[in-house]
């Protein structure tokens, strides 16, 4: 490349990972906003207009670092991290609900960012690159005052990292009765419950044996290992849990003062109508299904999550 | 051994006037229509040569066929039989494919060839003119009449005749053996050219100004033919199908981006 191009009005939605060196593709967006339940769901919509198909600028990561001296975006108001199938997107969903926030759901950018670990990367190159990409997705389009960032249930791994990339964030991890997750899980498996499916920082399974592993056992491996290393984490990195059973009411009551949110009882009203849909799919209306859950379970699930999982649950409620 | 180029003039050539004077013996019955409307606007039909034996359908006869036959027609055609006689390796179907002044075959991949699979295309333009636009992988390749051309059909290729004229190409599939590996080996290879359609959106990429212009219009067609009148305000003489050649491919590449 030559010479930088004019990077105002685009954002870099997305990070090669198979290339030689990273890709960063940057895209026009215009005041579109992520209002999706996912950051690619986003992407994906604009992708449709030719425009966008079209025109994108590539540069390589440095780019970000650049872009970020030129032109700073927001700093992050709060992290989610999560177990999946517990609710964050639900969370995630009526955050966004609010014109002045940015949320970022699951965004693979920074999925790549942190994965460039495989390629020798520092711990502080990543922490650099998190922060430029960061800020650059976040340029305000619409007088945005405020960025939340969903992250992927396998970042928890990370979570030493991205707390050191954003030390000021405040944080919170997301969590369910695992039975009920498990049900969930083993009838459509998020890409870190299929055995080698994704590069994470999983340890503790050997993934020679994961292959051969019973799909059960496995995702209650994956759970175990998850909520783990949040507990871990939550004392020292200054983190706070929240359950399920008290969402949807908790994102307004606890998760927005922890996230610094002063809410007007408008704002609440405004975040509470994303609730009677389900968050994933919303044409679908979202209904409590802990009970249909929990009569799905099988003896073998049951059994693992008695073992593995329940008494890391009963940890984190205790909390 | 060197890959093969992806499109190369062989060093076979032919008298135009010899394989053109063939063309008056087919009436018009001879032709038939492309199955695949998709594929094309306008009129883009073929007449068999040699194709699947009992059949004289130009367009039949996928990988899984092996028994091919010469037609009654190519009899009748004595310069094109030569043409087909030259090659010394296994024919599978011949066939005159025509494409009418106006028409446009959109973007697309031949799957079932390959230099690596076997089977590859080579094309022997009969009549053609100077408006026929023909581009692999958004390189345009010029083949003049009389030429014998080996194309890597598998690679995305589109072709718009925007000439006054009917352009007719003798298009011969072979199995690839020893012999054509060589004749290929010895061709000039062609890397075309670009239209000017990609030089255009190199400026507007750089130009915030022309960005405007373009942006946030969903609608393909009204894109296209913004596009298309835009790149005339600034001299870049280009046609909506070129804008919808590299839609078509962007989208493919976007859709295409986490395949290893």
């Amino acid at each position: 490349m030559n010479h930088s191009p004019d990077l105002r009005g685009w954002l870099p939605v997305s990070i090669s990972k198979h290339t030689a060196e990273p890709i960063v593709e940057w895209c026009r967006f215009g005041t579109r906003r992520f209002t999706e339940a996912f950051f690619d769901h986003t992407v994906q919509n604009a992708m449709r207009e030719p425009f966008n198909l079209l025109f994108r600028h590539q540069t390589p990561l440095d780019a970000l670092l650049d872009w970020q001296r030129h032109s700073p975006g927001l700093q992050p108001s709060g992290l989610i991290f999560h177990m999946s199938r517990c609710g964050s997107t639900l969370a995630a969903q009526m955050l966004a609900a609010l014109p002045g926030h940015i949320v970022l759901s699951e965004p693979p950018p920074l999925d790549a960012i942190l994965r460039c670990d495989r390629r020798g990367a520092s711990d502080d190159q990543r922490i650099a690159w998190l922060r430029a990409w960061m800020s650059a997705i976040s340029q305000p389009r619409n007088g945005e005052q405020r960025l939340f960032v969903k992250l992927d249930a396998w970042h928890t791994f990370d979570l030493p990292l991205l707390r050191r990339a954003f030390p000021d964030t405040p944080w919170i991890f997301l969590y369910r009765n695992p039975i009920e997750v498990m049900v969930s899980a083993m009838k459509a498996p998020g890409m870190h419950l299929v055995p080698n499916l994704i590069d994470m920082n999983l340890s503790g399974i050997d993934p020679a044996a994961a292959q051969h592993m019973p799909q059960a056992e496995y995702i209650a491996r994956v759970l175990a290992a998850l909520l783990r290393c949040a507990l871990r984490h939550i004392a020292p990195l200054g983190g706070k849990a929240f359950a399920y059973s008290h969402l949807p009411d908790a994102v307004a009551s606890d998760i927005a003062p922890h996230f610094h949110l002063t809410l007007s009882a408008e704002q609440i009203a405004v975040m509470q109508a994303k609730t009677p849909f389900h968050a994933k799919t919303p044409q679908l209306f979202f209904e409590p299904d802990t009970q249909s859950k929990q009569q799905e379970a099988s003896a073998e699930a049951r059994a693992l999550s008695a073992a593995m999982l329940d008494p890391l649950y009963a940890q984190l409620l205790a909390l | 051994m060197p890959d093969p180029p992806k499109a190369a003039r062989l060093p076979l050539s032919f008298d135009p006037a010899g394989l053109q004077s063939d063309l008056a013996v087919l009436g018009a019955g001879e032709w038939i229509a492309h199955f695949n409307t998709q594929f094309f606007t306008g009129d883009w039909s073929g007449a068999a040569l040699r194709s699947v034996a009992g059949s004289n359908n130009p367009m039949y006869g996928d990988a899984s066929h092996t028994d091919f036959a010469d037609t009654d027609l190519l009899q009748q055609c004595q310069h094109l039989r030569a043409v087909v006689e030259a090659f010394a390796c296994p024919l599978r179907s011949v066939r005159l494919l025509r494409l009418t002044a106006g028409s446009v075959i959109r973007e697309h991949r031949d799957y079932d060839l390959g230099y690596e699979l076997g089977e590859v295309r080579i094309h022997v333009p009969v009549i053609t003119n100077p408006g026929v636009q023909f581009y692999l992988e958004n390189r345009r390749i010029i083949m003049q009449e009389g030429e014998c051309w080996y194309l890597d059909l598998n690679l995305s290729h589109r072709v718009q005749n925007l000439g006054s004229t009917d352009r007719v190409h003798l298009v011969i599939d072979c199995q690839i053996n020893d012999w054509l590996r060589a004749l290929i080996a010895n061709g000039t290879p062609s890397e075309g050219s670009e239209s000017d359609y990609e030089p255009f959106r190199r400026l507007v990429l750089n130009d915030t100004a022309l960005q405007g212009q373009l942006a946030g219009l969903t609608d393909r067609a009204a894109f296209i033919t913004r596009t298309v009148d835009l790149g005339r305000q600034y001299g870049f003489q280009f046609e909506p199908s070129d804008v919808d050649g590299a839609i078509q491919a962007a989208r493919r590449a976007w859709m295409e981006r986490w395949i290893v």
